[in-house]
């Protein structure tokens, strides 16, 4: 009796916990899925692959969930989402493969997913500072966009005009293989990945900014299905603890979502960039420890 | 005729709705009817587990939901395929790509 009241704690906490990720999350514009994995990687002794599952749900139907919207408004270019998901999905398969293989190795591969996720919440805390372009001026006269039909218009409410926008050919070469990495990270640490393809799809393939961050949210429906039905081949998944987590932060995040007019989102914004760094630390003096490269935990 | 990422996000939108409901049914029921997944909870959050199967029938309830709003992505591409055919049939092909990936996961799964 004593284990089922303490697992319904755990239930009730975990749920909990990604309630709070997701309001909290949407609030700093970085989503839930790239909190949930490090916070629970870092400060929980629950098995990673768990963890990981449930993160990669928590981005796959989140990203479902925006799809819903941006697609019809036409502020995320599906042609162009299909496109970058031929890339996303085989890098986001072989990510979870090798993350679970990983894992299995014992304390030293977790230790190593630990310090390498750590290492990359320095990376993405980086990312999220760089600064990005509102409306860059669109340069569609690639015959690479014509061929795949990744010329859209939407209508942008605030400036009461109709926006077109498009990648450029040069961006879409480049951007291509840099998504093989998003995937591959995507898979691999169970993590949204909105931190990264925002600046690809702003910077590189020259999408206005909402137009990059609504992509951003909508792409890895697609690629983090097929990771995640590896990490169910696999059995790497609780039912309890995916389902808690899940509906606890997409319900999180709609909440935030509405939020987001009344909160003082910058300070939101500085506390998670905080958070995140801390966690980074947390995560790889941890993942040193695990994999003996340092003898005592720093703290 | 609705354009393909209209068609898509309808679809999508209704089946995440339904497997939304399905998954907090899920989750209740299995919880209720088997006590024995809240103490593999307790065991989990001590790292004591890492590996889940189903043992008995009600376990398949939340197993299938899981199933369920992980086939929404594949079931959405397959209903615009036609549409999306006539769009754009290089983008139908790489679509056709997708599918073919994730089928080959989830069969790997059915076995």
């Amino acid at each position: 009796m004593a284990d089922v009241i303490s697992g319904l704690l755990v239930l009730v906490g975990s749920f909990v916990l990604s309630f709070v990720i997701g309001i909290i999350g949407t609030l700093a514009g970085v989503g839930g899925g790239v909190l949930f994995t490090p916070i629970m990687l870092g400060f929980t002794s629950i098995h990673p692959d768990l963890v990981r599952s449930a993160g990669l749900a928590i981005a796959c139907y989140s990203s479902i969930m925006a799809g819903t919207v941006y697609f019809r408004q036409r502020i995320a270019p599906f042609r162009l989402i299909l496109l970058a998901s031929t890339v996303l999905l085989p890098a986001a398969i072989i990510g979870a493969q090798l993350g679970i293989y990983v894992a299995a190795l014992g304390t030293w591969g977790q230790g190593l997913i630990r310090a390498s996720l750590g290492i990359l919440l320095f990376l993405i805390v980086v990312l999220l500072s760089v600064k990005r372009v509102d409306w860059p001026t669109p340069r569609c006269n690639s015959r690479l966009i014509d061929v795949f039909g990744l010329r859209y218009v939407y209508h942008e409410k605030t400036l009461n005009r109709d926006v077109e926008y498009c990648p450029t050919g040069l961006g879409l070469a480049a951007g291509l293989p840099l998504l093989f990495l998003v995937g591959f990270s995507s898979g691999f640490f169970g993590l949204g990945a909105a931190w990264a393809l925002i600046p690809i799809y702003n910077l590189l393939m020259n999408l206005p900014l909402k137009v990059a961050a609504a992509s951003a949210k909508a792409s890895l429906a697609f690629a983090d299905t097929g990771a995640l039905w590896g990490y169910i081949l696999h059995e790497r998944f609780h039912p309890e603890l995916f389902i808690g987590a899940t509906l606890g932060v997409i319900i999180g995040a709609n909440l935030g979502a509405k939020l987001l007019l009344i909160a003082r989102v910058n300070f939101v914004r500085r506390l998670i960039l905080a958070i995140m760094i801390f966690n980074g630390i947390q995560l790889i003096n941890r993942g040193l420890f695990e994999m003996g490269i340092i003898p005592h935990r720093l703290f | 005729m609705k354009p393909a990422d209209h068609m898509y996000a309808e679809v999508t939108r209704a089946l995440l709705y339904v497997a939304l409901v399905a998954l907090a049914t899920s989750l209740i029921i299995h919880a209720t009817l088997n006590p024995g997944a809240l103490e593999e909870l307790s065991k989990i959050i001590n790292g004591e587990l890492n590996i889940w199967a189903p043992q008995t029938p009600v376990d398949y309830v939340p197993l299938y939901a899981i199933y369920f709003i992980n086939l929404i992505v594949p079931i959405g591409l397959i209903y615009v395929l036609p549409t999306l055919f006539k769009e754009n049939k290089l983008i139908a092909i790489l679509t056709v790509f997708i599918l073919i990936l994730l089928t080959l996961m989830i069969l790997t799964v059915e076995e």
